[in-house]
């Protein structure tokens, strides 16, 4: 900032001699040996403009990587414990491994641990274990609150069944984080084989789950431990270890219930052991902000509406933060009231005493109030105002509740002593209670109720408001006005509508009564519950439907608005306004009027100075006086409001501030000042280029949510704690406890402390059943596929339940196609009647959690995409009709639809025969009831099949049934069954699947066909073009031949012919032979004669060849000489 | 308005005793026009009424949104369903664009316009963005026999911002509109000439559009009115409004000039009450500030009205929602002038502006689907 300090920084100097320069040299080489791209890198940045680009997309796109949509940071300055949950295959170490984190971490030894335990893992860390068994709603549980799972592996085994469904539910509630665990390693002899498998498991456990994910190794058990600085390591991991924030927890509150107390009246259970319970349970709450009143899902029992919650003092708090490394014995709280251990912890019920070291549940009396005393942790005096005094662990408070009433009743008998006197029973001191705050009326339309509420009120405005007199008149005047004319305009109107009236009016005359703003809206907060419910009744009467009016005589229109007041959202102006005082009330609410301190045009260029005003005061010279004018005036001011003073006191400081540097100000020559205006310059400009570009988006947004996330932490911090609770809710971290009525007894009578008890809280919508749209996909290892209608158990949200899904296929023209198996190794849809969960949600299914497999027990997981109160699924219809009549065109269909209606229903449908002739619906008839007219784009056969193709809505059955796996016995809790499929029950019955005779497959018979001769008609024969005319191909008539009987003499002579005949061809065939010899004789010697001659021909030629060539040469020698 | 939270929260009401001592017991004829309206609007609705008309049981299905077309009943005008489905519209499943046929304007419910002017901001805030956030109004219908006609749509939203708005900033325009409808068209220069005649005393920058419609689009009965609206250097939007009175009323004729008047009176006293919504989105702002994720959500308004009062009350039963209450401390002038030591003091600003803050419950809307 300072330019001065700058300057005074001395600039490196470079060696230029001596052994150090020497040494630099000769790193270097010398410039000529180097390339030119050596030399100047810089000029060969950019070789080639597509690899320039390609570079540069790829940084781009590693950027935007980095980039996560900013989501508001919701954690708690306070969170509350991680749940560390230990999950495995049985007999794998989970136990052990348990007991060696808790001793780690408090330095006790505890043998028996059930349930979760919480302890003190460091300055701003506690966590709470959870060990979870083999059932799959266990895990499935576990999976849903686990912040960090441990797997334990075996070595021996590998990853068992177990870990990979493990990964699948984690998968499908949003993948907390998880860490391996390899144990057993003492199995293996040698240490190759070791080293071999662990590289061997810690591959395949990366490629489960990421590159680089960790696995620890356990190496051996001494004396039933494992060692302690593997555990140590183990536990050091788990104390730093980040947790993500996973979507679903971060928008649900849930209570993982480390406690639970049955505080029925114990008469009621020796009268029926069965009887409905009423329960408290404790926790952290987690997740989000948590409503009291409102609906959570207990898992593995059902919904229930919490009827009272409260919060406690951290049973296992955080040390105070001081500057510390490491926990002292003290801070090293355990909390594990289901193994019964833990600190001192006052509440309504009972109290419960650390018992340090000692391991036994049992414990004397005495000695127990001794180890509290000594190892109370934080002053007793203020929990003992809370308390009551019974020691009994789990069992019931002995006059708990009694004294807590009691007590109660004292407490709200001095907030209204002097209505208690008129009325004795609680009720109406609530009653009167509320009436007290300010203007809650009860509907009793009496005159001494009345009159009471008003001095009460004027009272409450005199305490008020003690400061100004006057106004505490006109208020007592209003009040009266409006009193009066209520009773004097409508006597029979109800009392709501002039406390309406009332608040109006109050509204109205505001800005002299201070009133508390609070109070007048939810006036009837404190109020009993009675109370409240009248108020409600009230309100229905005064709320969306306006206030009845007892049977008066005028039904006029000017009624109408009067009552129809009531629910608009419309202000009536009084006419009577001094508009010249109103002016001037509202003067400086205009652009044109005063602008307030911080945003008055010349505050603010004040301000400026004061920030960068280094030069530009020296121009005016002029800043220097007014900020002093301006603090003068603040310390004449003396105002009374705070924010004022400090304001003021903020200024005074600036002020000296500024000053001292003014000085040094005026002693600056120009070319400083010219520097300073630079660097300012500079400055700007570079916050503007820095933040422009792709960033500026991504930055904006981001800083708008840390903004946002700042306001949500500070908003309430300053409030007290019951006021705070009221406007968020209970934030998480806090311990509180939940009390339920009317649960079932088998939560009680089978509570298990290894079954984790899971408050899911839900949002308004989330109470309501809807039917389900989910994207699901059966999983690759399970080895079956899914059938509709088949119920199916899905975990999703925090209920676990069984309901019947349909898959359907989302067709190219959007029509929701059912299917009857799910598609092998592809995504169908599917839709089921189901809990309305939010969209984005992760689920998934499992067929029975009752059997016990080898076998992958994960179905199908899945992602909610739609919630509806109606479903669009549809299959295919194939309506099958025979003609009755054929005519031409048309022809009479029966045996498709059963009356006439269905026909007009159809009318216009498209039809269409087996072999594709396409026609239409057109008129029912009256005989048979359900045949029609059709018409067909050419005549059917009799014999035809006609089909009317349809679509037709599926009906999803409705329902739903919790896996109500907490109130099972101890030996059925692994075995809850729910309704079983068909096929189920037809294999334990014995009955065959029925089959249709129909729908059978029998050899198909074909008879031989006979084809008749084609007949062309003569007519058509004659028109035929020649060569299409079929031709009868005659066979020419041979003339008869006769045998012909020979004489002997003509025989004779015909023998002797016959003979002269063969001998004459003989001795022709002979003549012929001889002159063929003859030829090619004469042919040969034609042939060689040629020879001779041609042979004579060609030395002719070359001799005249020869000869004209010498005479050329001649002539040419000739020519040249 | 019960009816429309529970709708919101999912949860079923029971209201008994309507009107059982009156001279026409139960429900009126608007308020079952009403439940016509949530019927078409969502899917799965179940209601029961009485036969008496004096009992009436709601099982709220899902908001479904589309295009709807509703016939309202003339004994309320639009203003009176438009709130409600403007609460409504930014949770359904498919943008919202419904055709209401009416009255648009009357003296009790806010009119058309001032939704139009007044509260479409504060949605838009919520929103994020005014795309597809439109009210259209294409016949205009005075009060006793109607005929008007508005199309308003609005995007749906899977979850809404949380909305800090703190400070209101300085009226810097007034704006508005002049309707009239079946009168003469004169009458709408007399409404502005009166109105700019109070009006211009605090500030020049007043425009005031007149918007006179004939023929098909005028309705079945005369009327006409005026709506001003202020908007602040912060875009906060105030607004106020009167309606001449209807035929056949009773009351006497209003008078043009005295409406002018009145409207911008009845301006300045939305602008005494103040704040950074005006009373008529006072409801609508808590509820959509309600309806946000689990963020705090701060607004500045002035008094609250009984109205507002009563929602805030609904918002506490359905969604367990309590509101902060504070009252806003006033903004203190600057030092004018050197000499001046008087000159600190507060703001003539109005009435005592109110913060309400509150934690949103993580509300999000669950009928619109994903892909």
């Amino acid at each position: 900032m300072d330019p001065t300090e700058k300057s005074v920084q001395k600039t490196h100097r470079a060696r230029h001699s001596g052994p150090k320069a020497d040494k630099k040299k000769s790193k270097n080489k010398h410039e000529q040996d180097l390339t030119a791209r050596q030399r100047n890198p810089k000029a060969f940045a950019i070789q080639s403009v597509n690899k320039a680009a390609k570079a540069f997309r790829r940084t781009a796109d590693i950027k935007t990587k980095k980039q996560h949509i900013p989501k508001v940071d919701r954690t708690p300055v306070e969170p509350p414990p991680i749940v560390v949950a230990i999950v495995g295959p049985p007999k794998v170490g989970k136990s052990t491994l348990l007991r060696c984190l808790v001793k780690n971490f408090t330095k006790q030894k505890i043998t028996d641990i059930r349930g979760p335990v919480t302890v003190v893992a460091g300055k701003n860390r506690r966590i709470t274990f959870i060990e979870c068994n083999n059932d799959i709603n266990c895990m499935i549980d576990v999976g849903k609150i686990a912040d960090l799972a441990l797997l334990m592996v075996d070595a021996k085994q590998g990853f068992e069944m177990e870990i990979f469904e493990f990964f699948n539910i984690c998968q499908a509630t949003g993948f907390p984080r998880c860490m391996g665990v390899l144990n057993h390693l003492d199995m293996y002899k040698d240490g190759k084989t070791v080293r071999k498998r662990k590289k061997h498991l810690k591959n395949r456990f990366e490629v489960e789950l990421y590159k680089g994910a960790r696995l620890f190794y356990l190496s051996m058990l001494v004396n039933g431990e494992y060692l302690p600085n593997e555990v140590h390591n183990l536990c050091r991991f788990i104390s730093v270890m980040k947790i993500v924030p996973l979507t679903w927890r971060a928008s649900h509150p849930y209570i993982f219930a480390d406690r639970m107390e049955d505080i029925t009246n114990p008469e009621d259970i020796r009268q029926n052991p069965k009887c409905d319970r009423t329960v408290s349970l404790y926790g952290y709450v987690r997740g989000t902000h948590m409503k009291t009143k409102s609906m959570v899902h207990i898992a593995g029992c059902g919904d229930y509406i919490m009827k009272n919650m409260t919060f406690l003092p951290d049973p296992c708090p955080t040390p105070t933060m001081e500057k510390r490394r490491s926990l002292n014995v003290k801070e090293r709280v355990i909390y594990a009231p289901m193994s019964g251990v833990g600190g001192i912890v006052y509440d309504k019920d009972a109290v419960y005493i650390d018992i340090g070291t000692k391991t036994g549940p049992e414990q004397e009396k005495p000695s127990g109030m001794v180890a509290a005393l000594m190892e109370s942790l934080k002053p007793v005096d203020e929990k003992v105002r809370e308390s009551q005094i019974s020691i009994f662990k789990g069992g019931p408070a002995i006059s708990g509740e009694d004294f807590e009433r009691k007590r109660h009743d004292e407490h709200s008998d001095e907030e209204g002593d002097e209505e208690e006197e008129d009325e004795g029973d609680r009720d109406s001191v609530m009653e009167a209670e509320s009436s007290e705050d300010d203007d809650t009326e009860t509907e009793e339309a009496g005159g001494p109720v009345k009159k009471k509420r008003k001095i009460l009120k004027d009272s409450e405005d005199e305490e008020s408001d003690s400061n100004s007199e006057n106004n505490t008149m006109d208020v007592e005047v209003d009040d009266d006005n409006v009193g009066t004319s209520d009773q004097d305009d409508d006597n029979d109107e109800e009392s709501m509508l002039k406390w309406k009236k009332d608040l109006f009016q109050k509204a109205a005359v505001k800005h002299r009564a201070r009133i508390n703003y609070t109070k007048m809206v939810y006036g009837e907060e404190v109020a009993d519950e009675a109370a409240e419910e009248e108020e409600d009744s009230n309100d229905e009467l005064g709320g969306l439907f306006k206030v009845l009016k007892k049977a008066s005589g005028d039904g006029s229109r000017v009624d109408k608005h009067a009552v129809n007041m009531k629910d608009c959202n419309h202000l009536d102006c009084d006419d009577v306004v001094d508009l010249d005082q109103l002016g001037e009330d509202i003067k400086d609410t205009f652009v044109t009027g005063k602008w307030d301190a911080s945003e008055d045009a010349k505050a603010r260029l004040d301000e400026d100075d004061a920030l960068y005003g280094d030069f530009e005061d020296l121009e005016t010279g002029e800043k220097h006086v007014a900020n002093e004018a301006e603090k003068d005036d603040k310390s004449d001011d003396d105002s009374s409001e705070k924010g004022k003073d400090d304001y003021g006191q903020d200024l005074d400081q600036e002020d000296e501030e500024s000053e001292g540097k003014v000085k040094t100000k005026a002693e600056m020559s120009a070319q400083e000042r010219r520097l300073a205006k630079k660097r300012k310059i500079k400055e700007l400009f570079d916050k503007e280029y820095d933040s422009k570009g792709d960033d500026q988006f991504y930055e904006t947004w981001k800083a708008e949510m840390d903004e946002q996330a700042k306001l949500n932490r500070s908003e309430f911090e300053e409030l007290p704690e019951d006021q705070r609770v009221q406007y968020e809710g209970f934030r998480p971290g806090m311990y509180v406890r939940v009390e339920f009525e009317q649960m079932p007894c088998e939560l009680i009578e089978n509570f298990d402390a290894t079954y984790p008890i899971i408050l899911g809280g839900m949002t308004n919508v989330e109470e309501k059943l809807g039917f389900v749209n989910v994207r699901v996909k059966k999983h690759r290892w399970y080895n079956k596929i899914l059938k509709s209608r088949n119920p199916l158990i899905l975990s999703l949200g925090w209920r676990r339940f069984q309901t019947i899904p349909y898959y359907y296929k989302l067709e190219d023209n959007m029509r929701q196609r059912m299917l009857k198996y799910t598609p092998e190794h592809m995504h169908c849809n599917a839709v089921f009647w189901g809990p309305i969960t939010p969209q984005g949600t992760g689920f998934l299914a499992v067929e029975s959690v009752a059997e016990k497999t080898p076998n992958f027990r994960i179905a199908a997981t899945g992602v909610v995409l739609e919630l509806d109160q109606s479903v669009e699924v549809e299959k295919k219809l194939k309506l099958v009709g025979h003609p009755k009549k054929v005519f031409k065109k048309s022809a009479f269909i029966e045996n498709m639809f059963t009356s006439a209606l269905e026909v007009a229903k159809f009318q216009g449908a498209r039809i269409q025969t087996v072999s594709g002739l396409r026609g239409q619906v057109k008129k029912a008839l009256s005989s048979p009831a359900g045949a029609f007219r059709a018409t067909f784009e050419d005549k059917i056969r009799i014999s035809d099949t006609v089909f009317l193709k349809a679509w037709v809505k599926v009906e999803i059955p409705r329902f739903i049934m919790p896996v109500t796996s907490l109130l099972l016995s101890q030996e059925s809790k692994q075995a809850w069954l729910g309704m079983r499929t068909v096929g189920q029950l037809r294999h334990e019955r014995g009955i065959p699947v029925p089959q249709k005779g129909d729908s059978l497959y029998r050899p198909i018979v074909r008879p031989q066909r006979e084809n008749k001769p084609l007949v062309i008609p003569k007519d058509l024969k004659m028109r035929l073009p020649f060569k299409d005319m079929p031709k009868e191909l005659q066979e020419p008539k041979q003339p008869k031949r006769v045998a012909v009987v020979l004489e002997p003499a003509e025989a004779k002579v015909a023998n002797f012919m016959k003979r002269v005949k063969a001998i004459y061809k003989d001795k022709r065939q002979k003549e012929h032979h001889m002159m063929r010899k003859r030829v090619q004789e004469h042919k040969k010697k034609v042939a060689s004669q040629e020879a001779v001659k041609q042979e004579k021909l060609k030395e002719a030629k070359k001799r005249l060849h020869k000869i004209l060539g010498d005479m050329k040469k001649k002539k040419e020698s000739a020519s040249h000489r | 308005m019960r009816l429309l939270m529970s709708t919101l929260s999912g949860k079923s009401v029971k209201i008994s005793q309507i009107r059982p001592e009156d001279d026409d017991p139960g429900l009126t004829d608007f308020e079952v026009s009403f439940i016509r309206l949530l019927d078409k609007v969502t899917n799965g609705t179940k209601t029961v009424i009485t036969e008496t008309g004096t009992q009436l049981v709601y099982r709220p299905g899902l908001l479904c949104g589309g295009s709807i077309e509703h016939d309202c009943q003339n004994s309320r005008p639009i203003g009176y369903y438009l709130e409600m489905l403007m609460c409504l519209a930014p949770f359904t499943k498919e943008p919202l664009r419904a055709v209401l046929r009416g009255v648009t304007c009357d003296k009790d419910d806010p009119s058309v316009d001032l939704l139009k002017l007044s509260v479409f901001p504060v949605l838009k805030r919520f929103l994020g963005t005014d795309e597809g956030l439109d009210l259209k109004i294409n016949k205009r219908g005075a009060a006793p026999d109607g005929g008007g006609e508005v199309i308003f749509s609005c995007p749906c939203r899977q979850k809404l911002r949380p909305l800090k708005f703190t400070q209101p900033g300085k009226i810097k325009r007034i704006r508005g509109v002049a309707w009239s409808v079946r009168v003469s068209p004169g009458f709408v220069n007399r409404l502005v000439d009166s109105a700019r005649g109070v009006l211009n005393k605090f500030l020049t920058d007043i425009y005031i559009y007149t918007d006179h419609m004939k023929g098909g689009q005028a309705g079945k009965s005369p009327g006409f009115g005026l709506t001003l609206v202020a908007e602040t250097t912060e875009g906060s939007f105030l607004g106020a409004e009167q309606v001449s009175s209807a035929k056949g009323s009773g009351e006497e004729p209003t008078v043009p000039e005295d409406l002018g008047k009145k409207a911008a009176i009845s301006l300045l006293q939305e602008i005494y009450r103040g704040g950074c919504v005006d009373s008529t989105s006072q409801g609508l702002s808590c509820l959509l500030m309600v309806l946000g994720q689990q963020d705090v959500s701060k607004v500045q308004m002035g008094e609250l009205t009984p109205y507002s009062i009563q929602f805030l009350r609904h918002i506490r039963d359905f969604f367990q929602v309590v509101f902060n209450i504070k009252v806003d401390k006033k903004p203190l002038a600057a030092a004018a002038g050197n000499d001046d030591t008087d000159e600190e003091e507060e703001l003539k600003t109005g009435g005592d502006k109110l913060i309400l803050t509150c934690v949103g419950v993580g509300y999000s809307n669950v009928s619109k689907a994903i892909r």
